[in-house]
């Protein structure tokens, strides 16, 4: 990853885009750890105190929730998405770079429809009251950040389409150690 | 001919596709000369708490779910979850339909789909592993796994711990000893292969609670159908499915008595003791939803009074 | 069927493209889903899905295996589990490629990842081989192949990732992949012992320990006994689920990396990022693969798949044979877990209604990516070990791996022709099925 902002975790260029990304990764790191720590605390609580956490299960959800939400855009920023790029040495050098922008834009598209559409169901969660059955937590507020994440996960990806078009990011043949960490 | 895709978020073998959506579909291919289909679908198509809006949406024509996944959206629906209401699930569900016609259904909750019917299910009852819960103190510090408002309430009354899991884990949570017993109709605990678990069961008259449900269709394809097809097909749902889903959940409660027995758990009466602290907590909750009907607009006391009501009059076949 | 087919020609046509995988099942799959319910619906599937897959309850064991994965890699118990490993076999010939293998097996029971077990094992394992004059194929190519125990011994994040899409327990699979893992390591073994024979300069003989020196190493693995213990066994126990168990692993991952003082705060937070941005790279492509599968939901392709098969009148054996084979063929060229996400949507439905257990068949799907990760030329674990080790040629690591890939082929059989392998365990632990 030969970006200048990458290495970082800024989701896009200059200093917004690097404190956003400072943000978001302080935000996952301690939900996370929040995350983890709850579950201990829920099952030991139960097991030695007879006194579990009310409704653990359903703060797990929505932490697990902020997780995904906030870490998308610095994958995104990353280049992170698994791709299969084993068709890399068949793409002429000179149309790489035009196919990396293609990319960026076409999937810069997809995270915005998703934005785009979270929000149209953040507004029916908050018209309808939606909430959870048990600690009655309401939906709303946590469709609407996870849209608005959306969106900035579509901004980190039309910034790498940039950098693809100012040259900042160059396309080479990746079809070697592309790091998905997924198996 | 048209085809009116279904969802069903439980497995084909639950006694609501098999004893009730089935039939009810059957009903509809009769009552149409099978003018109109109702084609199941593989996999349900969103989570369950997901399939109102997935109705409104067009995702899928028609779908049926628990009103206590969205408590606030449905709040007046949830009368029916109330302690010591009806003795079977086709008096409740019945009552439930017809407050919904007299008192609940001008809130316009249901106003973006097209209501084709409610239901619940049978009494609930306490479940537990080690002994009867007899007296109001058999309840303190025992892990109880509950869902819903009501039978939350009737658990922290009485000195219990509430765990709190998703229904599906029941199995994991009761087995692991994560929860001491649970508060279910005795159906669940053949769905959830949980009666060689939960081995002391105990009830009262007109169950500790209930669930109730909503059934629909999309509106729009609902209004795409001829007039007459419309009619037919209201004339098997509406109270009509009431009754048959209240029949589908006796039936498949009677199986989890079956199921009880031949796993050597025995079912016995709270005392009369228990009953007298339970009046007690029902009047506070009846107050409380009482509460909320009112600030919705609803009158909440004479709804109470009419579903109770109804109740007797079902029980004595009316 | 023919539309669906389409679909999935895209579909296809978009990730060779090297469109990221997630977004093109999303592309065709709310594409399909306009197609067949209109776009207002396809539209509110595509967020609800979204919406619903990022607080799946379930969902919340990937974040925290993740996580425990990472706490472990950083707190070096690997270099206990290859002594302990070692002082028993070292002696043998080949004996510390087998000791990595063996080494790996153990690591995999606190770890999720295929991918972090043979990373960790790089360190540990590759500089004592190349001390004792291992060859580079022989050395490398055991840490590749061990590598992918972590994914089949639990816990595992492919395995949750099945049991998500295909909605089959988690504890069940977890269970089931206990013995066929410890056949997995064996059959590794047998596979080191075969090259040492062709080749005895492969792999010489270390030193054999004292039964003083193999009493003190076992006294070094229990931190990872107390790990797996804790939290793979808390879940057979019944102290906790399966979903509590993976916060219970990585808060007791946790305290031992800070016991060894392996945790900073700049690196705790590092593991902390790294483990969210893993999560979530995962859960975009299972959120594409839950709007793709809904797609297929609303199609006949399941169906008419199960009619084309039968037409056939082949034994259904027959049939998982040849998906086994089409996936080990793909899976030398494609990237795994896509490959799988792709595909189990519309091979699934058919092999349960054949009547095979779905368990079973994902062990089976774990064995196949087990085999897609080591088998040339495009396998994650070769990368990774190649980028780790600048110093072993890849083309010999490609060489090396190959008795390796057989190996694993003879497990897939043997774990086809008996499933007791896989279903005894979870059905003798009597694990609720859903
Ligand atoms: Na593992
Ligand atoms: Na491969």
């Amino acid at each position: 990853m030969s970006s200048p902002h990458a290495t970082e975790d800024a989701i896009f260029h200059g200093p917004l885009g690097r404190w956003a990304g400072w943000i978001l990764g302080s935000v996952v790191a301690a939900d996370l750890f929040a995350m983890m720590v709850l579950t201990f605390l829920d099952v030991s609580g139960r097991k030695l105190f007879t006194s579990p956490i009310y409704g653990a299960y359903e703060v797990t959800e929505f932490m697990m929730g902020v997780l995904i939400f906030c870490a998308l855009p610095l994958v995104t920023a990353r280049e992170g998405h698994v791709t299969i790029d084993i068709m890399d040495h068949f793409v002429p050098r000179g149309a790489m770079k035009g196919q990396r922008i293609f990319i960026s834009l076409l999937s810069a598209a997809v995270l915005g429809v998703i934005a785009w559409r979270l929000w149209v169901l953040s507004v029916s969660h908050l018209e309808t009251t939606e909430v959870t059955m048990t600690l009655h937590i309401p939906h709303g507020p946590f469709t609407r950040a996870f849209s608005i994440m959306a969106g900035l996960a579509t901004l980190a990806c039309l910034a790498v389409a940039w950098d693809y078009v100012r040259g900042w990011r160059v396309a080479h043949d990746m079809s070697h150690g592309a790091g998905a960490g997924s198996a | 001919q048209t085809v009116l895709t279904m969802s069903n978020w439980v497995p084909p073998a639950h006694p609501i596709v098999k004893y009730i959506m089935v039939p009810w579909a059957n009903d509809v291919a009769k009552v149409t000369n099978g003018r109109v289909r109702i084609q199941m679908l593989p996999k349900p198509v969103a989570r369950p708490n997901q399939h109102y809006d997935a109705v409104i949406n067009g995702q899928v024509d028609v779908a049926w779910s628990t009103y206590g996944y969205q408590p606030e959206r449905f709040q007046p629906y949830l009368i029916a979850e109330l302690p010591q209401l009806g003795d079977t699930a086709v008096d409740n569900g019945v009552a439930l339909w017809r407050t919904h016609k007299t008192h609940i259904e001008k809130a316009g909750v249901h106003k973006d789909v097209h209501l084709l019917g409610v239901m619940t299910h049978g009494p609930g009852l306490m479940h537990h592993s080690k002994k009867f819960i007899l007296k109001p103190s058999d309840l303190q510090g025992q892990k109880i796994r509950v869902g819903g408002d009501v039978p939350r309430a009737i658990v922290q009354t009485f000195g219990g711990v509430v765990i709190t899991q998703p229904a599906p884990k029941s199995f994991e949570v009761l087995s692991a000893g994560i929860a001491d017993g649970i508060m279910f109709p005795t159906e669940s605990l053949k769905s959830f292969k949980i009666a060689s678990i939960v081995k002391y069961s105990t009830f009262v008259k007109g169950g500790l609670y209930s669930s109730s449900f909503w059934f629909a269709v999309n509106k729009n394809k609902f209004a795409g159908l001829s007039k007459a097809d419309q009619d037919a097909i209201m004339k098997v749902s509406g109270e009509k499915f009431a009754r048959l889903a209240g029949a589908g959940w006796d039936r498949a409660d009677k199986e989890g008595v079956v199921a009880i027995k031949e796993a050597g758990g025995q079912i016995k009466p709270m005392s009369a003791e228990f009953v007298a602290e339970l009046n007690k907590l029902t009047e506070k909750l009846e107050l409380e939803y009482g509460a909320k009907m009112d600030a919705m607009g609803i009158d909440g006391k004479g709804t109470i009074k009419f579903f109770r009501a109804e109740v007797a009059r079902v029980a004595a076949g009316k | 069927m023919t539309e669906t087919l389409i679909a999935f020609a895209i579909l296809l046509g978009l990730a060779f493209a090297r469109i990221p995988i997630a977004f093109a099942m999303l592309i065709v799959g709310v594409g399909g889903f306009a197609l067949t319910r209109g776009m207002h619906a396809a539209f509110d599937q595509l967020a609800q899905t979204t919406f619903a897959a990022g607080i799946d309850y379930e969902l919340s064991v990937v974040p925290l295996f993740v996580l425990m994965g990472n706490f472990v890699s950083r707190a070096g118990m690997s270099q206990e589990l290859f002594r302990a490993a070692y002082t028993f076999i070292g002696h043998w010939r080949g004996g510390l490629a087998m000791s990595t293998v063996v080494a790996c097996a153990g690591f995999g029971s606190i770890c999720g990842s295929s991918i972090a077990t043979a990373a960790t094992m790089s360190k540990v394992a590759y500089p004592p081989m190349r001390r004792l004059g291992y060859s580079d194929k022989l050395s490398a190519a055991s840490i590749c192949a061990g590598g992918t125990l972590g994914i089949l011994i639990p816990p595992s994040t492919i395995m949750v990732i099945y049991g998500i899409i295909t909605e089959t327990n988690i504890g069940r699979l977890f269970a089931a992949g206990v013995f066929p893992g410890i056949l997995a390591a064996g059959l590794l073994c047998l596979a080191v012992r075969w090259v040492v024979w062709r080749d005895p300069s492969a792999g010489p003989a270390g030193e054999r320990s004292s039964w003083a020196e193999r009493y003190e190493a076992l006294k070094g693995i229990w931190g990872v006994a107390v790990l797996f213990l804790v939290s793979i066994g808390g879940i057979y126990a019944g102290i906790f689920t399966a979903t509590e168990g993976a916060g219970i692993g990585a808060f007791g991952a946790f305290i031992f990396a800070l016991a060894r003082r392996a945790l900073t705060w700049r690196v705790l937070r590092e593991v902390l990022i790294d483990s969210a941005r893993t999560t979530s790279m995962l859960f975009m492509i299972l959120i594409g693969a839950l709007v793709f599968a809904n797609y297929i939901n609303f199609t006949s392709l399941p169906f008419d798949l199960t009619n084309f098969v039968e037409q056939f009148k082949v034994h259904p054996i027959m049939v998982v044979v040849a998906i086994c084979a089409i996936y080990v063929i793909l899976g030398t060229a494609m990237e795994e877990l896509s490959m799988v996400l792709l595909t189990v949507p519309i091979f699934f439905p058919l092999v349960t209604q054949l009547g095979f257990d779905p368990v079973w068949f994902g062990i089976l799907i774990v064995v196949i990516v087990e085999i897609g990760l080591i088998s040339p030329p495009v396998g994650m674990n070769l990368f990774v070990l190649s980028s780790l080790l600048p110093e072993v040629p890849t083309p010999t690591l490609f060489r090396g791996v190959i008795p390796f890939v057989l190996a694993d082929i003879v497990r897939l059989g043997i774990l086809i022709a008996f499933p007791a392998i896989s279903l005894w365990l979870p059905s003798a632990l009597n694990i609720a099925g859903k």
